[in-house]
């Protein structure tokens, strides 16, 4: 074989052994004890929380928001909504399902089911999720 | 127990594709898909690898005690790793729902109305006034997640990704072994991508971060499998999983057909062509019924499909027909690529008008055009990605080093490398979503995309690595054949070791 490719073979068997350590090495902490430290940390502060919520350096996006939409109204209840679909809005959509998401728009003001499914509210009105960037906020209509 | 690794792991292909295209026929039909197919198909994709096997000749520890214990203390080292890391992902994937942006938002929605009810018959997917984030996103796996909440209950459908990262890590040694590749080195292999902090990392993008980049990864990983070994079916059938696994797995699934044109292997190259149209006819009408609410896709989509799967196929035939060498066919290749790379822009007044996912990256036919000036940017970034940042570690530095020796050894042993074609391929294509997405802030895409789309590339470039690496040290008790053969393939030396399009008997090494 020629020298230098058998050098190089050589080389790259060191550098697979090394690979295969190194990884060996950072299993117990970066990979078993940093995702058990999420998952406690997930059940801990809930789903919400986790993703909107004010826990350790992240802006509160909105966590009650959505925290009241799941606590009142059912898993088939359709939430309206307005504002930016970018951003905090894409997380609260995920949380929130499977209730549906349908612009406030879509419809009447009077309404008080859309397809037959409940629409979210209380007594204060049909509560509408607004998208702003960074964090959602919920108003009534 | 190797044979057993080896039936496991292809029948699980091609189970998991012939469930594939009968889900997505059910989904495009508007029926419920029901969960019972999925075991059904697997077995009997378990099944049809028994009946399809070939004798498999293994190289083997030879000579003394100590490599006997040492091939042994490697393996059993590798068995406990991998059972330790499947257990945490396994704890990952199924203590919570997904921990990660995507995750949450463009695969764990669909898994959980999927889970209501298995069908696209339902207002999330039928009613443009429902917001759905990622509504015509590949429906695969969720769908199999669906089904598997549906039978074992509560999350436990994402026992699916502690399940394919098991087959991606048993198939690079299966695959290996099966090349006839040291069982140490196989194992090695196996071991070197199981621990990959990409790949296993709580990050975006790893194992159980419900994200689709396992999913593809694991398809290209067999379709790798299939190129090494020389199995049609083996690459057909993943082929159809890239296609349904992610957006960019309908371009990555053209790959594998390229580089065995390049390399005259006929076989494998009307495999890679059935592989995507199967999964190209599977996935794209289900796509358009998504992207326009339950509308029938129109005859074009059909037609289109077919017309490219037949003219690549008249191609080949064509080729075969007047003798063209693999040399020239290769430069044909060099050429193309980037050729096709840059008539990308010209692909958007047909897909563009498909609406959703497709019409994001060719709805604007200038953009790719205004973009070549970042060409250079990428390339750093994707250097920075795979060799600098160590979310690889050195996986990507084995695959250059691997391509180094097997460049400086091509005089004693002439050597086209097939899998090594379809990572230069594979990177070629990492370029493409920059081009192409409507994000305009680069450094922020190339921060958030390259490590996935490196990761989608990384069970072949293991395959890549080990192969070469046994080809330093081959196995003496069959050095008649080269790796990369079946012992009874009745052309040994095939065209992974040959330049004549695997006419020609290869030699022992020097």
């Amino acid at each position: 074989m020629n020298p230098n490719a058998k050098r190089l073979a050589t080389g790259l068997l060191g550098l697979v052994v090394v690979h295969a350590l190194w990884g060996l090495l950072r299993l117990p902490s970066r990979v078993a004890a940093r995702r058990l430290s999420e998952i406690a940390q997930y059940r801990e502060h809930g789903a919400v929380n986790y993703f909107l919520g004010a826990t350790g350096k992240r802006e509160d996006g909105g966590a009650a928001a959505v925290d009241w939409l799941l606590e009142n109204s059912a898993p088939n209840a359709v939430v309206l909504w307005r504002g930016e679909t970018k951003g905090a809005f894409e997380l609260a959509s995920g949380l929130l399902a499977p209730r549906w998401l349908v612009h406030r728009n879509h419809v009447s003001t009077a309404a008080r089911e859309y397809r037959g499914r409940p629409l979210a509210g209380d007594a204060r009105g049909i509560a509408v999720l607004v998208g702003a960037g960074e964090r959602v906020e919920l108003e009534f209509r | 127990m190797i044979r057993t690794l080896d039936l496991l792991t292809r029948g699980a292909f091609l189970g998991l594709a012939m469930f594939a295209i009968l889900a997505h026929l059910l989904l495009l039909l508007g029926t419920t898909v029901p969960g019972w197919p999925l075991p059904v198909l697997l077995a009997l994709g378990w099944g049809a690898a028994n009946w399809t096997a070939q004798p498999l000749a293994t190289a083997r520890p030879h000579g003394q005690q100590h490599s006997r214990t040492r091939t042994r203390a490697i393996v059993a080292l590798t068995i406990l790793v991998i059972t330790g890391t499947t257990w945490i992902l396994a704890l990952g994937a199924t203590d919570t729902p997904s921990r990660f942006w995507d995750g949450l938002v463009t695969w764990d929605v669909r898994a959980k109305f999927l889970t209501l009810t298995p069908t696209l018959e339902q207002g999330y997917f039928r009613d443009p006034a429902v917001y759905a984030h990622s509504r015509d996103y590949p429906v695969l796996q969720p769908l199999l997640i669906a089904l598997g909440n549906r039978t074992l209950g509560g999350e436990f459908g994402r026992l699916l990704f502690p399940l394919l990262y098991l087959l991606s890590t048993a198939t690079i040694a299966s695959t290996l072994l099966r090349a006839r590749v040291r069982t140490e080195i196989a194992t090695l292999a196996a071991l070197a991508f199981a621990i990959t902090p990409m790949l296993v990392n709580p990050t975006s993008g790893g194992a159980d971060s419900g994200y689709g980049e396992l999913f593809l990864t694991t398809a290209m990983l067999g379709a790798g499998a299939g190129i090494l070994t020389r199995q049609p079916i083996q690459l057909a059938a993943s082929l159809v999983l890239v296609v349904a696994a992610k957006p960019e797995g309908l371009l990555y699934a053209l790959l594998p057909a390229t580089v065995a044109f390049a390399h005259g292997d006929r076989r494998l190259c009307y495999a890679g062509v059935l592989g995507w149209t199967i999964g190209a006819l599977a996935w794209l009408p289900v796509q358009y019924d998504l992207n326009h609410f339950g509308a029938t896709p129109p005859a074009m989509l059909w037609f289109g499909i077919c017309g490219v799967a037949t003219l690549a196929l008249g191609l080949v035939h064509g080729c075969e027909r007047l003798g063209v060498t693999p040399r020239t066919r290769q430069r044909c290749v060099l050429v193309g690529a980037p050729l096709a790379l840059l008539a990308l822009p010209l692909l958007a007044g047909v897909l563009g008008s498909l609406g959703g996912t497709l019409t994001t990256y060719f709805g604007e036919s200038d953009r790719a055009w205004e973009r070549l000036p970042r060409l250079f940017s990428v390339l750093l970034g994707l250097a920075d990605h795979a060799l600098i940042r160590l979310r690889f570690v050195f996986a990507y530095w084995a695959v250059l080093l691997a391509a180094m020796m097997l460049w400086l050894r091509r005089r004693e042993r002439p050597t086209a490398n097939a899998l090594g074609a379809l990572l230069v391929l594979g990177a070629v294509t990492t370029f493409v979503p920059f081009l192409l997405s409507p994000e305009d802030d680069l450094e922020h895409h190339l921060r958030s995309t390259m490590s996935r789309l490196l990761l989608h590339w990384l069970g072949i470039a293991w395959l890549f690595v080990g192969w070469a690496l046994n080809s330093a040290w081959p196995d003496r008790t069959t050095n008649n054949h080269p790796a990369g053969a079946p012992i009874d393939d009745p052309r040994i030396g095939s065209v992974l070791d040959t330049h004549d399009g695997g006419h020609a008997i290869a030699q022992p090494d020097a």
